[in-house]
This record gives C-alpha cells, structure tokens and sequence, in this order.
C-alpha cells in the first residue's frame, strides 16, 4: 500500500475499517479511545469512544493498557479473542483484536484427542507388557490416575481355586503404590451399577450419594471424603466381564464428559483383554509349572558315607525342560544312580524323560543290578503301546553305589549307548570307565555291559551326558568341548567336592559355548564321603 | 548386640583358616554358634561370609590361590550360607526374585543378598548363577514378583544386564541392580534402566523398604544407543577373532586368551552402551593387576591397538582406546 493514494474521504475510510474482519480501536496519546470500528462495536461494545483504556469494562485489555503491554487475549461474551497493538504517528496506538473462537475450540478439540491418544498408546503399551493377572490389575489402576479420575478401583473374581468373593484394588493419586483387599457381595450389590458392571452391563455415570458412600468406603482411601462423580465400567473379555472399573472424582473437580466416558470406557475394554490374557497365560503357566516340577531334575537325597551332586542346563527351552535326566534312589546298602539322555528335544523329549524315570522307579523295587535294570528297562520301554511307532530311545547309565568299610565306595555301573563316565584319583589321575552297550528302548535284543569302579575317599566319579562334550564354541565357535578339555576341567578341579566340580565344569562348558545355543546338559557327580 | 558378640578380626581369621583348610564342619560350627550367641543372620553372611569372600578373591588375584582352592572355600562357604538361611522364618512380606547376570558364575555374593533379604522378612527366590535371559522373562511371566534384584560382578557383563533389564522392564517389574559391575556407586545401572542400585546386601533391604512406586515399573527409557554399539555388537566375534589371531598366543594358552579378550570387547561394548570411558579403563586396570602375576600387560595393549586398527571407521570408540592404552 505504501505509496499508493489514500483517500481522503473519512467517510470511505470508516467504511473501509468497518469492511474488516477485525476488530479495531484507535487510542489518543493519552490513551483514550479515539475511534472504533464495526466489528469493535460487535465484539466490544464498552469501547466507546472517549472511554479510558485503561479504566475499560474488558479487563484484558484493561490491564495491557496499564502495563504497556503489546498483547492479551481473553475471554469475552463468550468469545475468545487475541489483540495486538501496533504504534501509530504521534504517539497515538492502534489494537487490532480478533475473534479466535472456533480456532481455539479445534486447538482444544486437537489438543484433547492428542493427549486421549498419548493415553491409550501408554495404556496399550503398560497393559501389554506383563502377562502376569496382578501386573496388568496394578496396571490397570495406576494408569487412569490421575487423567482420568483422582482414585481408580478394580473389582474382579480371582479364579478358582481363590475364594469366590469380590477382591479389589485400588490406586488413588498421590499413592505410593496399588492397595489390595477383599470385601463381601454386600457392599459390592450395594453400590449402584457395579454388579450390572460386573455383569457386563454399561450404567451412566452418577454423582456418589450419601448412603452409598458408607459401603463402599472401605475401598476408598481413608481420609478421601465424599467423591464427586463416579463412573462405573464393565471390563469386558471374550470369556465374560473381567471385572468393574470404579472411577471417581474429588467434588472439587468437573465430571466425565461424553468424550472422557467414552475414553474410560476404551480403557475398561482393554484392560479387560489384558487381564483375560493374563489369567489364560496363568492357567497355562501353571500347567506347564506342574508339568516342569515332574520332570525338572530332583533335589538329591542326602546319601550316609558319601557325596552327590547334580548340574543341569536345558537347550534354549523356557521351560528349562529337556531330554537330559538324572536321579538318585536310596537303596538299604547306599544308593542307585541314574543319568539318560533321551533321544529328541524339548517337552516331547521331557515326555519320555518322564517315563523312563517313572519306570526306573518303579523297576527298581524288583531288580537292583544295574545291568540287570537296564535288561528290564528296555523290555518295558519296548513293550509300552506303539513304541514301535514312536521310535523312542535313551542312552543311560546306572550306578548301584554300595559302602565299603574303610569309607570307600564300591560302584558297580552300567551303560546303555552313553558316554564313559570319568574317575578322577585322589592322587591325581583320570580314568575312564569303558562301558559302551546299546541305547536303551531301541533293539528287543540289545546288549549292556557293565563293570565296577571302586572309590578311595577323596576320589570322584562323573557322569555326564554329552551335551557336555559336544558343546560347540570356543576361539574358532565350530570345536567341540571334547573329552580333552573335559577330562583337563577334571583335572584341574582335582580334590573339589561333587557340587564346586560340576559348577566348575558347567562354567567352563559355558564360557565355551560364549553364548552359542547348545544343547541339554547334564551330570551327576559323586565322592565318597 | 553387645560389643563382645561383633564379628571382629579373631572370628574372621578362624573362619579363613576353616576355609583354607576346606574345613566344612568347622566352619558351619563357628557360623552356628555365633547364631547360638545372638548374632543376626544378616551379620555372620555379610560381616564374615563376604568378607571372607573378598579375602579369597584377592588371594586368587595375587595368584596366592589357586582356582581349585579358591572353588573349594567357596563351596565351604555355599555350604555355610545354606546352613544359617535354613533358621530364616517364614517369609512375611512380597516376593522378590534374586538372578546373577547371564555369564556371571560367581553366585555366593548374589546369594548372601538374598538370604539377607529373605532374613528381612521377603519371599526370596533365587534363580542362581548365570541365568540366560528368557528364562528370567518366563519367570516373571509365571509369578510376577513384586521386584528383580540382579547381579552383575563385571562390568564386561553389562550388555547382557542391560538386556536382562530390558526385558524385566517390558514384564513390568523394576530391577534393583546390585554389585560393583554397574560401576563406582552404581553409576550405569540408570543408563540402562534400573530402577535402582545397591552396593550390598545391606542396601538390597533398603532399597526394597522404599516404596517401589507405579513409576519405577517404567521409568524413563533408557536412551537408545549409538549405531557404533549396534555395529560392535554385530562384530563381537569378528573382533574376538582378529585379536586372538594378532596376539597369537601358544596353543596351551589359546583359550585362555581368547576368553580374556571376549571379555575385553565385551567391556568396550558395554563401554560404548553406557557412553562412559571409565568402565573400559577400570576394567584394563583390573585385567592388567590380573595379568601381571599370570603374565604380561603388553599382551593387553596388543589386542586394544588391534581392536583400534578394524574399528577406524567408528572414530569415538577408536579414541576410547586410545584412552586406555598404556
């Protein structure tokens, strides 16, 4: 414009100002108000012309004025509006003040589904992360606190075999941590909504009666007072209600609008999921528990006259079960020791692992010599249905220990297919005990042999399965651990009791592997003792 | 307690001497009737049996030990420990889960934390020495404890703590980090997300008397890491092998060696993880005091001018070894 005619016409001038989106005011160096347009007159009518600035009925403006400052925005007839001054020619000023209503209601709207979105990205990320039903509970209560509500419950039916009486948990702001507890069905039906919540049925959200607030009061923060509005949501799951979400406010804060019920009500859904997830894990985790104490490697016996000790890893199982196996049996004499290896990997080889060592168990009873043991063994393991079919087999060996007079020990040991134990001499030395025989469960006729091994005292025999030897690492990541290594780990742990010596060896097999998968590992070491 | 019943030097050195005798019973019988005497269960582990523990590692150090001897009195001291945690009471408070850092075989430590804790009245279990990753993550899924207090002796061992702790953290269980691998005063143990840390066992029971707030399940995540880390991960082996091969160590040696320098690169990896020059330089040092009564400290620069020859092209971990280079 600058340099372009300017009318000289007040009239066109005031017509022009008028024709502005908007608003402005013109103000004398003393800081009166000289001249205002249309819109000023719509959006401000206290501004006058010959009204003080400073003195006017639009505090916002009122106080720019005094404090000299160049902006304000305010809240005026129920619109919101942002001016500007600009200096005009002798010492006189300007305000130029716009109607930012509906911009600021879609900043606030945008706003609002920012933070709504924030809220439920960390809620599906925390009710996510545990599988475990008490996490995703304490999840499930802290996260609305505080956006959504100043203290937050869940009701929920623990599954059997835990009481059937309504449990809760809570979580209110400035909590150091989620409260447990458990109450009747009393209070719980007299809360209006609840039980249609835990029913999952939907009720609108109420403001807290008197009367109710005595029975639910002991779910409540002691010291919390009178809620102001509660909302109560169903936790829905695919195998029926999970359980209620109780929500509640201080009086002193405003109550759920349509966009936060609808918030909590998205929360409630996928906290319920998340705990319907959890317990399936839980009853699924607690199968394989039973599954895994039954087959995981025993706590040894403690054995007169001498000293055991087991070392298991399973391969890259989180079950930590495998087809490596060892037990000890007390016999009247000492004592009966086993160590297999069944063919395969994983639970299936867990399986078998099961049965081999049930069998043992039990075949024991009628026939204690090991060579003898392992005959019958195969003739059971043979005999059980479709054997043929599953092709099963094990590698075993069996150790009848027996005391000596004089504190040694007498071992008579058989071998079914299963890598040389080792004996390690008091005076240094390592011998291997030859076996050889074949796998046990594989051929009707199959022959094991067996040979005795006597034990000095400070003498030690090991049994290993060879996940030990065949672990593959070391500087070139392809070399097994071999029997060397192996048999110098011994050497070098000469004199060490059973448990430090396969500690030792299951260290070095592991800075070995450096990381590597292998497979199971296990041994069984004895001294006499 | 009165004064006459502290463990002081005396009752130390009688129980070194059962240790150095691999003395069993003996020292069973010295830990039961300091119990008998009124001893808390808390002082005889951390005031004789760590203490004595300590001794025993520097006696290994200085190679007045040897690995058999030093296996054996730790055994002798497993045992003890067992013998005063089985007159623990029930436990009446949450559940907490004891782990050693994966590759960390060296548990008594961890478990005189955890009989401590138990002694405080938790619910303790204690998954042992080295325990791989995935197992700890299907422990938390199946019991989801209340806390995870984990190990880690070695700071060469951190990229795998940090793992351990990425994966509690995502099972939404705050991990107390102990031990004097998470550096001077537990200093890395927040870089890589713990919730907090713990020089002792001692420290372990207070830390878990603090409230463990909703805040500590999350936290802030830990910051992501540079892609130099990324790329020394991806090399580890590569690296281990380059090395090994420059040094050329005698055949008896070679798997000693190789050992020492994965632990080595381990520590520069960990090192670039915490963005902190200290850890690679103290853990030289510690190598290097290790080395000189089992060998030499020209062998440790080798491998850092090798190390420093593959990685040109990752000019900050270059400087990092130049920094520690004798």
């Amino acid at each position: 414009m600058a340099g372009a005619a300017l009318p000289a016409d007040d009239r066109l001038a005031q017509e022009l100002l008028d024709g502005l989106a908007e608003a402005v005011v013109t103000v004398d160096p003393a800081g009166v108000v000289a001249l205002v347009n249309a819109m000023a007159i719509d959006l401000l009518p206290e501004l006058t012309p010959g009204v003080d600035l400073a003195g006017c009925q639009v505090p916002a403006l009122a106080e720019a004025a005094r404090t000299g400052s160049d902006t304000f925005e305010t809240e005026h007839h129920g619109r919101r509006l942002r001016g500007l001054r600009r200096p005009l020619a002798a010492e006189r000023g300007a305000w130029y003040v716009r109607d930012v209503t509906e911009e600021h209601a879609r900043t606030d709207a945008l706003l609002a589904e920012r933070s709504r979105t924030a809220f439920l990205a960390r809620a599906g990320s925390r009710l996510g992360l545990s599988l475990h039903r008490d996490q995703t509970l304490r999840a499930a209560v802290t996260l609305p606190v505080p956006y959504l509500a100043d203290v937050a419950v869940v009701v929920h039916r623990p599954a059997p075999p835990a009481e059937d009486a309504p449990h809760w948990i809570r979580y209110a702001t400035g909590d150091s941590g989620p409260v447990t507890g458990v109450t009747g069905w009393r209070t719980v039906e007299s809360v209006p909504g609840l039980v249609e919540a835990l029913d999952g049925d939907r009720t609108e959200p109420s403001p807290w009666l008197d009367a109710e607030l005595a029975d639910l009061a002991e779910v409540l923060p002691t010291g919390f007072g009178r809620p102001g509005t509660v909302l109560i949501s169903p936790m829905p799951s695919a195998g029926g209600p999970a359980g209620a979400l109780v929500l509640a406010r201080r009086p002193e804060r405003p109550g759920f609008d349509q966009r936060e019920i609808a918030l909590a009500r998205e929360f409630a859904g996928r906290a319920g999921a998340a705990l319907a997830a959890a317990e399936l894990y839980g009853e699924q985790a607690h199968l394989a528990r039973v599954l895994q104490n039954s087959l995981l490697p025993p706590e040894l016996p403690r054995l007169p006259g001498m000293t055991l000790a087991g070392g298991y890893r399973a391969a890259g199982d989180s079950l930590r079960i495998g087809g490596d196996f060892y037990d000890v049996f007390p016999t009247g004499e000492g004592g009966l020791l086993a160590l297999g290896d069944v063919c395969g990997k994983g639970v299936g080889a867990a399986v078998l692992t099961g049965r081999v060592r049930q069998s043992l168990q039990t075949l024991r009873l009628v026939e204690q010599r090991p060579r003898e043991l392992l005959e019958l063994l195969n003739r059971a393991l043979l005999d059980a249905p479709d054997a043929a079919r599953r092709a099963q087999f094990t590698t075993l060996l069996l150790g009848a220990v027996r005391r000596e007079p004089g504190g040694g020990l007498r071992v008579r040991v058989a071998g079914g297919g299963h890598p040389a134990p080792l004996v390690a001499r008091a005076g240094g030395g390592i011998e291997t005990v030859r076996l050889g025989g074949m796998p046990v469960g594989a051929l009707t006729d199959a022959r094991f042999v067996d040979a005795e091994v006597r034990l000095a005292p400070g003498d030690l025999l090991l049994a290993y399965t060879d996940g030990v030897t065949e672990a593959r690492g070391g500087p070139t990541e392809l070399a097994m651990f071999g029997e060397d290594r192996l048999r110098q780990a011994v050497a070098s742990g000469a004199g060490l009791p059973p448990a430090a010596l396969v500690e030792r060896v299951l260290q070095l097999v592991d800075e070995w592997l450096d990381g590597q998968p292998h497979d199971d590992i296990a041994m069984l070491a004895l001294a006499a003792g | 307690m009165s004064p006459e019943r502290r463990i002081g030097p005396e009752t130390l050195a009688a129980y070194l001497d059962h240790l150095d005798r691999a003395d069993r019973a003996g020292a069973i019988a010295l830990a039961q009737e300091l119990l008998a005497d009124g001893v808390p269960v808390a002082d005889i582990l951390v005031d004789l049996v760590e203490v004595a523990q300590q001794e025993i590692g520097r006696r290994w150090l200085t190679g007045s030990w040897s690995v058999a001897q030093e296996h054996a009195a730790t055994h002798v001291s497993e045992l003890v420990v067992g013998a005063v945690g089985a007159t623990i009471g029930a436990p009446r408070r949450g559940h907490v889960v004891m782990a050693c850092v994966e590759g960390e075989w060296h548990a008594l430590a961890a478990r005189i934390v955890a009989e401590v804790v138990r002694a405080a009245g938790w619910r303790v279990t204690f998954l042992g020495a080295s325990v791989p990753a995935r197992h700890l993550v299907s422990y938390l899924h199946q019991t989801g404890p209340d806390a995870v207090l984990l190990s880690c002796v070695q700071p060469n061992r951190l990229v795998r703590a940090a793992r351990m702790v990425e994966a509690s953290r995502a099972a939404g269980v705050p991990v107390l980090a102990g031990g004097p691998g998470f550096g001077p005063e537990g200093r890395w143990a927040a870089t890589i997300g713990a919730a907090a840390w713990g020089a002792s066992a001692r420290d372990a029971v207070a830390l878990l008397d603090r409230p463990l707030s909703a805040g500590t399940h999350i936290g802030a995540p830990p910051p992501p890491p540079d892609d130099s880390y990324v790329a020394l991960l991806h090399r580890r082996r590569e690296l281990v092998r380059l090395a090994l091969t420059a040094v050329d160590p005698p055949e008896e040696t070679a798997e000693d060696a190789a050992t020492g320098i994965a632990h080595l690169v381990d520590a520069l990896i960990a090192a670039v993880r915490v963005d902190d020059d200290r850890l690679l330089r103290d853990f030289v040092e510690w190598q290097a005091e290790a080395l000189t009564s089992r060998g030499g400290r020209a062998l440790l620069d080798e491998v850092l001018g090798t190390l420093e020859r593959a990685l040109t092209e990752h000019p900050r971990v270059v400087a990092r070894l130049r920094a520690v280079r004798g």
